[in-house]
């Protein structure tokens, strides 16, 4: 690789690490939503229009890989890298050193959020489930395969898994209290439901790849069926 | 069975629809309104931008996130520049035509620690033309693919990748001023 190009990689890695705050401070810069509702609200003329639209919408259903969405919108779970003191020199062999530090530190950065990508199409299983519960369809969405366990009173489980995808994980927080915790020694993501009519979902990384346990059902059992999860 | 499934995900859609049109309205109209000055003008971007929206619903997972509010954001100001353009397409250059910098392939980030070229970093990018902003955001915090950026922004793919690299260009641009400024 030559300078030009490992100028071009180091300048990329740091847009990279800055546009998320730079998008933060620009919605940050934004007025509240409250103060926009106060002197932005739309007319009732255009409610109406929106609602006619919103009404009227039909949109083909689509795949949804999991991995995909939770991957790419909205982060709830943002796991940050300490920016280091690396002093960006130009000097030739100085740059060489600084790009190596860089590319390291991109590689812990990886690391830190979810690890390296593994390439297991294996699908992982939990061996402990509550009593009622079996297995009730086992669907794939892109790479994520996604297993439901369903009891005869109707309540789920959905067990998700893909291989580690992209560096940050995001989780729907609507409704939930979220706390760290831990899965087999792995940390792990308890979103736990703050209503009845809300999901607890358990999230964390192992093997390579993503897991997250979805249902109404006590957060307790989720961790347990997660300890369990085996290939 | 299908066409069920179908239904359930449509009114699932509708009313996530919905709930984003009531958190974000005011936000819809009031972007729309400080790039089009207009009332009238707005509301049609804001109703152009919630049909974006619905054809982007799969994107948005959690509603109430700065995230989902950048991504509404970013919708109807490009949605708004649209119409501004049409309005004046007689007086107005197109917004994607800037100065080549191909000049510009030097190192513009010596002598700093990466935490400063960071900071540096992000206030160029706040500084930038809010069409290479946007493009920026997309494919950098959301991680989307030019194909997706092409739908959520309306553009072609050639579009995309034409105003990626004028981005990069405008913002390495943006760099070396303040970088000579100091």
């Amino acid at each position: 690789m030559t300078d030009k190009e490992k100028n071009e990689v180091l300048l990329d890695t740091l847009i990279k690490v800055s546009i998320s705050e730079a998008f933060e401070k620009e919605m940050a810069a934004l007025p509240s939503i409250e103060e926009l509702d106060e002197e932005y609200k739309p007319s009732s003329e255009l409610d109406k229009r929106i609602n006619v639209i919103i009404g009227k919408s039909y949109r083909k259903a689509k795949m949804r890989g999991l991995a995909k969405i939770l991957g790419k919108v909205a982060a709830c779970i943002c796991i940050v890298f300490t920016i280091s003191s690396v002093v960006l020199l130009s000097v030739s062999a100085t740059r060489n050193a600084i790009f190596n530090a860089v590319i390291q530190w991109q590689g812990k950065y990886t690391e830190v959020k979810f690890g390296d990508s593994a390439t297991s199409n294996d699908t992982y299983r939990p061996t402990y489930l509550l009593e009622g519960f079996s297995e009730n369809s086992t669907e794939e969405f892109g790479n994520t395969v996604m297993i439901t366990y369903s009891n005869e009173a109707g309540e789920n489980i959905t067990f998700s898994q893909w291989v580690y995808d992209t560096g940050t994980s995001l989780v729907d927080n609507q409704n939930t209290n979220y706390t760290e915790t831990e899965i087999s020694g792995n940390k792990a993501y308890l979103f736990k439901a703050q209503t009845g009519d809300d999901s607890n979902i358990l999230i964390w990384q192992s093997y390579g790849m993503v897991f997250e346990l979805n249902s109404k059902v006590d957060s307790d059992q989720l961790r347990h069926i997660g300890e369990s999860i085996k290939k | 069975m299908l066409a069920l499934i179908m239904a359930i995900e449509n009114d699932d859609d509708r009313e996530k629809a919905a709930k984003i049109y009531k958190l974000y309205g005011s936000t819809l109209f009031y972007i729309a309104k400080s790039i089009l000055h207009d009332n009238y003008l707005a509301e049609d971007a804001v109703s152009r931008a919630i049909i974006r929206i619905i054809d982007n619903l799969e994107k948005i997972n959690t509603i109430d996130c700065y995230q989902t509010r950048g991504f509404i954001v970013t919708i109807v100001r490009n949605i708004s520049i649209d119409i501004l353009r049409q309005q004046n397409h007689r007086k107005t250059v197109s917004l994607d035509v800037i100065p080549d910098y191909s000049a510009c392939e030097e190192p513009v980030l010596d002598n700093v620690t990466t935490k400063e070229a960071c900071l540096k970093i992000t206030d160029a990018i706040s500084n930038l033309n809010k069409n290479y902003s946007d493009i920026l955001y997309l494919k950098m915090e959301f991680d989307y693919s030019n194909k997706e950026i092409s739908k959520t922004l309306g553009i072609s793919e050639d579009n995309v990748k034409m105003r990626l690299s004028r981005a990069r260009k405008a913002l390495k641009e943006q760099l070396l001023k303040e970088e000579n400024a100091i």
